[in-house]
């Protein structure tokens, strides 16, 4: 028998959703300086909307849905929910001063790339992005760095009066690992990091902009747009042109290698950090890949001199390398059009990005779609299979792996790594049928679909402001349940059927 | 005899104009970036906004503009690229300009990249900052949001009292 959730579930949710929606509202305070030191009135204006419309939604929801503290223990169920209602409602918040901006054709519009920066897509429908203004680009490239550590990783960091459930919290945005033993500390870890990086990482894409002649303002400030967007594997940019506006191979290095960075799960950044380093070049995921990105090169590689349109090493590195890596990683920057993806890539390539979007980066990082961990360990099952069938029914097969530490694989493991593995297999086809349904060619449908589910924003051309409203829709969902990589969704579906048919 | 002379005057003048009214047609960029290997080493017009930054690598330097359509990166000498004054940016609507060049596709010399190196650049129209202004309707919906925001947080403090 369903029970039907109780109106003390529903004021639970609402309470911690209030308490998030205050917390984002203050992100919109960045901006609103940006928008003051810039002299962008109007901007300021859209952000300062924003920002009293988030703090009165937040508070309504907190003062409506008050407990006493007792009764505010928040379970499994209640984070999950809380966590997947937060994103969407982030969506709609987020989409407010990009709506007001002018930038973008409808609140649809508007709302499809406030969740394509939130879950670190890249995809956009923005229009003249040249003109845009510094406070609304900062906006852009900020939700990515927000949603890229995770909305509710910044409540988990500074509400300390989570009681209970707070690892659902965690486990609802797609992480897995728990760095420290303390949740509240390793939320923190994860912060520190990404802002030790942010200042390394910005200076270094600074400095290469400047020497590409751009003037220093602009260099720093779209150092740091760059930086966040790059290492939370999102695909933003300040110009329309994306990373071909800056004809740089040194802002084209930085990027790939502050891609590849981000791609590492936070659990190696600790190692590297705290401990052994040697271990890393023995952890599975790391070495698959390292093995994937060779053998995808390869493919690529193969794929574009058949096509016979890029002849020397250094223009099959600089386009055949940048975009592999920006596919693989699930960042989705790009130095050539995208149009440019059917009239001068052949097939082979394009699969060779496709396979990249759909496998991923590490798990525990910013990247979203399959990662590399369950790639593994798929593998291993696989061969464990094969060598229980050769040798004796009496025999036990023990399959270890190197992550961090020694760890034996669990059949339990497995069964949850397949079943994530294939939620993204079917995310990935619906996709692809719905885009075929509207008259695309199958081949540009999947790369538009794996692109959206697996949070990377490389782009055929499918994704402009004419496409149909159900294709956005579509987009729209899948960049949301790739990122929350579906148990947060599936939890917050069962939850309203309970609500409809339960007793 | 006169009257042959006449007409091949004529056709020599006609076929000057039409050749300098066909040099002068703009391409769009879209069209160049859709169909790029079809104009692939080909001389070619394109007009649009200058947008960015004038980016200086030595003698040369690299600035981008846009038709509206898209947008393409233009490679030109830089005493050639220094008459542009305004560059397209929020609150400046950038120098309108006429670029004659050589299109590349994927220019080997810079890195596969597609571009535009240019012999001639003419300013079509002046950019100009623009006057930043605000709307008054968006006052009203913030001043109004304050005044919630307010009484929220005067129920809140009412309601820990209680």
């Amino acid at each position: 028998m369903i029970f039907r959730p109780q109106l003390k579930d529903v004021k639970i949710i609402g309470f911690y959703l209030g308490k998030i929606i205050l917390g984002l509202g203050l992100c919109f305070l960045l901006p609103m300086i940006t928008a003051i030191i810039f002299k962008e009135p109007d901007a300021f204006l859209d952000f300062s909307i924003s920002f009293f419309f988030s703090l009165c939604l937040g508070l309504g929801l907190t003062l409506l849905c008050q407990l006493p503290q007792k009764d505010r223990v928040l379970d499994w169920m209640h984070g999950m929910v809380v966590v997947a209602l937060t994103w969407i409602v982030a969506m709609f918040l987020g989409a407010i001063p990009m709506w007001l901006s002018g930038h973008w054709l409808s609140f649809m519009d508007a709302c499809f790339d406030s969740m394509s920066g939130f879950a670190t897509t890249g995809l956009v429908l923005a229009q003249d992005i040249n003109h845009l203004s510094y406070s609304c680009n900062l906006w852009r490239h900020l939700i990515m760095f927000i949603g890229g550590q995770g909305i509710v990783i910044i409540a988990l960091s500074f509400l300390t009066g989570v009681a209970g459930g707070s690892y659902a919290l965690y486990m609802g945005e797609g992480r897995e690992e728990r760095i420290l033993p303390n949740l509240l500390q390793t939320a923190r870890f994860i912060w520190l990091v990404s802002l030790v990086y942010l200042v390394l990482g910005s200076s270094a894409l600074a400095i290469s902009m400047r020497l590409s002649g751009m003037p220093w303002v602009d260099s720093v400030f779209q150092g740091i747009c760059i930086f966040m967007a790059a290492f939370d594997t999102g695909g933003f940019a300040p110009q329309s042109q994306n990373i071909l506006y800056y004809h740089s191979f040194f802002v084209e290095i930085v990027c790939m290698i502050v891609m590849l960075w981000g791609a590492m799960s936070f659990s190696i950044h600790y190692v590297l950090w705290t401990g052994n380093k040697k271990s890393i070049f023995k952890d599975i995921e790391i070495r698959t890949f390292f093995i994937s990105i060779i053998v995808l090169f390869v493919i690529v590689l193969i794929g574009l001199s058949y096509g016979g349109v890029y002849e020397s090493g250094n223009v099959l590195f600089r386009k055949g390398f940048f975009h592999l890596l920006s596919a693989h990683t699930g960042t989705g920057y790009s130095t050539v059009y995208s149009q440019q993806f059917n009239s001068l890539w052949s097939p082979l390539s394009i699969l060779g990005l496709i396979i990249a979007m759909g496998l991923g980066g590490c798990v525990g990082s910013t990247t979203g779609a399959i990662k590399m961990l369950r790639l593994s360990l798929v593998f291993k099952a696989f061969r464990a299979e094969i060598k229980r069938l050769m040798f004796s029914d009496s025999t036990v097969v023990v399959e270890k792996f190197h992550r961090i530490r020694q760890i034996t694989m669990e059949d339990k493991q497995i069964k949850s790594v397949l079943m994530i593995t294939l939620a993204f297999i079917v995310l990935y086809i619906v996709g692809a049928l719905v885009g075929v349904f509207f008259g695309y060619p199958f081949i540009n449908s999947l790369f538009e679909s794996v692109s959206a589910s697996a949070n990377v924003g490389l782009s055929t051309g499918i994704t402009q402001p004419a496409m149909p409203t159900l294709l956005k829709v579509t987009y729209i969902l899948q960049m949301w349940i790739g990122r929350l990589e579906f148990i947060a969704v599936f939890v917050l579906v069962g939850f309203f059927i309970s609500w409809l048919k339960g007793k | 005899m006169i009257r042959h002379l006449k007409f091949i005057a004529y056709s020599w003048i006609f076929l000057l104009i039409f050749s300098c009214f066909a040099f002068a047609q703009s391409i769009k960029i879209i069209d160049l970036v859709e169909g790029g290997r079809g104009y692939d080493g080909k001389e070619i017009s394109v007009e649009g906004e200058v947008i960015g930054h004038l980016m200086k690598r030595g003698d040369f330097a690299w600035f981008n503009i846009d038709d509206q359509t898209s947008s393409i990166g233009i490679w030109a000498d830089f005493d050639l690229a220094a008459k542009i004054k305004y560059l397209g940016r929020h609150a400046v609507r950038g120098d309108r300009v006429r670029i004659d060049g050589k299109f590349h596709s994927h220019c080997p010399m810079h890195g596969g990249d597609t571009d535009i190196h240019a012999h001639r650049i003419v300013i079509v129209k002046r950019g100009a900052p623009q006057i930043l202004t605000y709307d008054n309707k968006k006052v009203n919906i913030l001043i109004f949001l304050a005044g919630a925001l307010l009484c929220l947080y005067i129920i809140k403090i009412l309601k820990r009292q209680r």
